[in-house]
């Protein structure tokens, strides 16, 4: 990558970076409807900054992430103002169904709980979760992208591990009671 | 942290590793975000290939973009038929109706048949700004129409599905679940089943005893589509 990008980089940027920025729009709580339209906010906002833009031997990504996490909070914030939809969701879910398949349905799984343990966690710290264990950053690397010291993103990933770890241990446990529940509504149904 | 917890973590973000968007997601959203800066993509690009750079000149271009996008999005709204959905279908295709921009003004209406419908594209002003890198163009088809075509067929296969899961719901004896789809299908942009959604609705209406309700859309259905068979 140049120095700096124009617009006819501007393709191959999208090309290269729209799973990060879709991924990274997902983590930070975007909900899967919501996503596409965001991608596209945070690519259009991009084209507008281009000549911002300054390579600093990370590449694009730091900069691309800025403008996810102001995207993302932005469309929590009209999330909080505007809590329903007024189809209650039945869009949102029928588009995003994929063919009903094993591995299909089991990585939704994971990715769902995934988001469940994160969205417990507050913005500061799923953002270096996520771009250290997903993206595989470098604290620098997270550092320039969230314009923080070096030792805030060590220190933030520490307690979000710890967090996440809580979170993921306490849907195990709600699940646990959920199955038990389950299983003594059969038991009582069964008796009557 | 145990290690099946630390298995597990390492399972979950894997999982998240692999997450993004599909072809077709990837092709639609570069459509629209083609279309929504498709005149700075374009005064750059001829103010690279001119090595002028002149502002004046910049405006002009992006004036001219602007006015041919607006000709563009003109012609479809005046050239689309009036069976192939409500009459708010022009008002409601954008912003992503932008990605007829990338079709080139010389080649062929591409034709969708849909099964119940046959919805012919207008012919558009050719604004290719398109930047595809060189591998991606010579596997790329010779007009740019695939795309487009593609990201309409995936929103027609949608939309279908949703009608398709309505008329499940309907045959289970869910009529509150059939009606919440095909109103959520009907509220989708560009919907292009409005006639059979109607019909489903009318449907689910008269199954959850509400009769006037169900009159009321049958009334919509034979105002808006009065040629069609599920009017009658």
């Amino acid at each position: 990558m140049e120095a700096t990008l124009n617009a006819s980089d501007f393709r191959s940027l999208y090309d290269a970076h729209v799973a990060f920025v879709w991924r990274n729009l997902r983590r930070l709580g975007v909900a899967p409807s919501d996503v596409e339209d965001r991608v596209q906010e945070v690519f259009v906002v991009a084209h507008r900054r281009l000549a911002d833009y300054e390579e600093r031997g990370h590449g694009p990504r730091a900069w691309l992430f800025q403008i996810v996490l102001r995207v993302a909070s932005e469309w929590r914030r009209h999330k909080r103002r505007h809590p329903e939809d007024a189809d209650g969701g039945v869009a949102q879910d029928l588009g995003h169904t994929e063919p009903e398949q094993a591995d299909l349905i089991a990585r939704r799984e994971r990715l769902d709980q995934l988001d469940a343990a994160l969205s417990a966690l507050d913005v500061d710290k799923r953002a270096v979760l996520v771009l250290h264990e997903i993206e595989e950053m470098t604290a620098p690397e997270i550092a320039e992208s969230l314009a923080i010291p070096v030792n805030t993103v060590y220190s933030r990933l520490r307690v979000a591990r710890q967090q996440l770890e809580n979170n993921l241990r306490m849907q195990d446990r709600k699940s646990g009671v959920n199955l038990q529940r389950a299983a003594i509504r059969v038991i009582v149904g069964g008796a009557r | 942290m145990s290690q099946i917890e630390q298995d597990r973590q390492r399972d979950l973000f894997e999982a998240a590793k692999l997450d993004g968007p599909s072809e077709a997601s990837r092709d639609a959203m570069w459509t629209s975000i083609q279309g929504a800066t498709a005149s700075g993509i374009g005064t750059a690009a001829a103010l690279k290939a001119t090595g002028v750079a002149s502002s004046k000149l910049a405006l002009g271009i992006a004036l001219g973009a602007t006015l041919t996008v607006g000709i563009a999005a003109t012609v479809v709204a005046l050239t689309r038929p009036a069976t192939m959905g409500s009459p708010r279908t022009s008002e409601r295709i954008a912003p992503r109706s932008l990605e007829h921009v990338t079709r080139n003004v010389d080649a062929p209406p591409p034709v969708i048949v849909t099964g119940r419908a046959v919805v012919q594209q207008a012919p558009q002003m050719s604004v290719d700004l398109d930047q595809k890198p060189a591998r991606e163009q010579a596997s790329a088809p010779a007009t740019r129409t695939g795309t487009t075509t593609m990201s309409e067929h995936d929103r027609l296969a949608r939309e279908a599905r949703m009608v398709s899961e309505a008329r499940g719901a309907l045959h289970r004896g869910e009529p509150e679940t059939a009606l919440r789809i095909v109103r959520a299908a009907r509220a989708q942009a560009g919907a292009r089943l409005v006639p059979e959604e109607l019909t489903v609705e009318a449907q689910a209406l008269r199954a959850m005893g509400d009769e006037d309700g169900a009159k009321r859309a049958e009334a919509d259905l034979a105002g808006k589509f009065p040629e069609q068979a599920l009017s009658h």
